[in-house]
């Protein structure tokens, strides 16, 4: 068990150490100069070529670009992330700001998922091809299909605009989170209700538990003890991995109901051309992506002893 | 002569499938009576785990079944599946094919047994856990490797948990596919022994079903030899294996190991369209002109042998016993008992 963390640590880090060098190129792929691009923010359209120079010289934009990365990985490990080119405002405390209502975001819109996709998928799988299954997959079809931006506008018009009954965009109330989180946990419901569908009829398909049922237990018994506990393993992977992405930020959902999140942060900072602000957002996104996944591979192990126990030889 | 514990009485069973009609098993008929062990054997894909599923009703739904299958008296076939559940498990026990596949890879050996006690007995869960334990030493297995899991056992040992679980609620009958399939020779017969040792202590009777000659010809009492869907030999072990009087049954016993190891030639034939006449006419050695149009019932004579076959009507038993061959297996029979 604890090899198997190791090894998964390791490949961890192997991929945040990429991350850092895509997070510091990205300030190079974009268009420009960066020096100019940001004096253009800081100074407005009058500015001298002076103030350029100035400027950088002043952010170390005049050194090679790969002694520029060793300065910036170096701030790094000391958890320094810069200032926002715009705001001045320190980058990992603005993030750290934000987290709070990305991460209430997630929690909620995985909830609502699971309490939607586990029993629409569960009585699918024991109502195989009845009635009841068939509209539980056609609506989940539907689901899967709309755009989250559709789904967010098609929501805000019917309880906000038409019902009143919830706000269409901001935080702080606990109303206010219900239409972004519906958004989003009605869409991801929808494949995870799919994959425990799919997953527990191969479950149920498998000779132990024919074996399960020629001991003499009831059909809820073997559901329980011997069905759930199998088929939840993709579930469990892949609402991990939906929630480690919805720990990002979940973009266009955060921007369209203006929910003051990491997601919301990234697109902003995009478009005021805060480069440092987008390099500590997508670095941090990254780390939770993999911190996440890491979880979710420790949650499986913890479920399936397959993985648990290295094979004795 | 003992009563019978389960009676097999004309049983049809065939699966729907997009190939056609899969005749799986048909007419048949037999028993097993009590303390007693009834070797079923054939070859792959002839119906023999079909028959011990559907003993416990637990084909898939694709499966049409008729005739009757009596337990001490019950027919379970019109039973309604809420009582059905209360033979499987308590008085008829089974261990299905292929171990690996059969235990829950995400429970503990242990646990797998535990909550047969639990569900059945409504023991708490350290009793259940205890008397595990005790099953597991029963099987040679210490009650310490209770806690691994499937995954982590040998085929043997597998194998062994299986015994476990068969054996767990004490079944008046067990019923056991191919306990022995895929284990080297010394297991193979360490795991039958068990078995056989098991149910004999515990004055049960056994249904066991493989398709080697030997396991069956060491353990059983009586042979029932299966042949595409059809019981074609019933006897007695001796009689079987010194006398056989179908002509598959003889040439099953020339593929034994030390018997010339020659397979049953030709393909085994197919349940969808089996052959007309006698089943087994197409690779038969001894064929006649009737076989491939008039198909032979299961007939009795002397003793409580059935054959079905028309040489056997004809006083083919001078002409096998004639075989050299065939002397040498009855002196080595007789030599073992
Ligand atoms: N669920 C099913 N659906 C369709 N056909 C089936 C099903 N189960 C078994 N069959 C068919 O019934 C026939 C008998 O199969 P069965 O498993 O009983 O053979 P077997 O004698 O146990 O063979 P083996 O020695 O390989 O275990 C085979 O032709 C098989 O393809
Ligand atoms: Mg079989």
């Amino acid at each position: 068990m604890w090899k198997y963390i190791a090894k998964r640590l390791a490949m961890i880090s192997i991929v945040i150490a990429g991350v850092t060098l895509v997070a510091f190129s990205a300030m190079y792929l974009a268009p420009g100069d960066p020096a100019e691009v940001i004096a253009l923010a800081r100074y407005g359209e009058d500015l001298s070529a002076s103030q350029v120079e100035t400027l950088r010289v002043a952010e170390g934009f005049d050194a090679p670009v790969h002694v520029q990365y060793m300065i910036w990985l170096g701030h790094l490990l000391q958890l320094d992330l810069g200032k926002s080119l715009v705001t001045s405002e320190d980058v990992l405390t603005e993030i750290r700001q934000k987290l709070p209502a990305t991460a209430e975001l997630a929690i909620a819109s995985l909830l609502i998922s699971l309490l939607i996709a586990l029993p629409a998928g569960i009585l699918g799988a024991l109502r195989k091809n009845t009635l009841l299954d068939k509209s539980c997959m056609f609506v989940s079809l539907v689901g899967v299909s709309i755009p989250n931006f559709w789904l967010g506008l098609l929501l805000i018009w019917f309880f906000a605009l038409t019902l009143h009954m919830f706000p269409s965009y901001g935080y702080g109330s606990l109303k206010h989170i219900v239409l972004p989180a519906l958004t989003l946990g009605t869409s991801m419901s929808a494949v995870t209700a799919r994959l425990t569908r799919a997953s527990l009829l191969e479950v149920l398909g498998q000779e132990y538990i024919v074996a399960a049922r020629a001991r003499g237990f009831d059909e809820r018994t073997i559901l329980f003890r011997h069905a759930l506990k199998n088929a939840f393993l993709p579930v469990v992977t892949f609402a991990g991995m939906q929630f480690g992405y919805l720990l990002g930020g979940a973009v266009v959902v955060e921007t369209i109901f203006s929910w003051p999140g990491i997601g919301k942060l990234l697109v902003d900072s995009i478009f005021a051309m805060d480069f440092s602000m987008v390099q500590g957002c997508v670095l941090f996104i990254a780390v939770l992506f993999s911190l996440s996944s890491l979880a979710v591979d420790i949650l499986y192990a913890v479920l399936d002893p397959r993985i648990r126990y290295d094979r004795r030889d | 002569m003992s009563s019978p514990l389960l009676s097999i009485e004309d049983l049809n069973i065939s699966f729907k499938t997009s190939k056609g009609i899969v005749k799986a098993n048909q007419g048949i008929s037999l028993e097993v009576r009590e303390e007693e062990i009834l070797g079923l054997i054939g070859e792959t894909g002839c119906g023999k785990t079909t028959l011990g599923k559907a003993i416990l009703r637990l084909l898939s739904g694709k499966a049409t079944l008729e005739g009757k299958i009596v337990y001490r008296g019950t027919d379970l076939l019109t039973l309604p599946e809420k009582e059905m559940r209360r033979f499987r498990g308590k008085e008829i026990g089974i261990m299905l094919q292929n171990p690996s596949a059969c235990l829950n890879p995400v429970l503990s050996a242990g646990s797998q047994i535990a909550e047969i006690y639990r569900y059945h007995e409504g023991m708490g869960k350290k009793e259940a856990e205890k008397k595990a334990g005790k099953m597991l030493e029963l099987v040679g297995i210490s009650s310490s490797r209770g806690c691994e899991y499937p995954h982590q056992f040998s085929g043997g040992m597998l194998q062994r948990v299986m015994v476990a679980i068969g054996l767990a609620l004490r079944p008046g009958l067990l019923i056991a596919d191919e306990p022995t399939r895929g284990l080297d020779t010394d297991t193979k017969l360490q795991i039958s022994e068990l078995i056989a040792g098991l149910v004999r202590k515990e004055n049960s009777s056994m249904l066991l079903i493989t398709h080697d000659l030997e396991i069956a010809g060491r353990l059983a009492d009586r042979i029932a030899v299966m042949y595409a869907g059809e019981i074609v030999e019933i006897g007695k072990v001796a009689e079987i294996l010194s006398n056989p009087k179908h002509p598959y049954t003889l040439d099953l016993l020339h593929s034994l190991p030390g018997k010339g190891f020659r397979t049953v030639s030709g393909q085994p034939p197919s349940l969808v369209s089996p052959p007309s006449g006698c089943r087994y006419h197409p690779r038969c050695s001894f064929r006649l002109e009737a076989c491939s149009q008039v198909h032979p019932a299961l007939m009795g004579f002397e003793g409580e042998r059935l054959t079905r076959c028309f040489l056997s009507e004809k006083g083919r038993i001078n002409e096998t016993a004639a075989q050299p061959f065939l002397n040498a297996q009855s002196a080595l029979k007789c030599e073992e008992e």
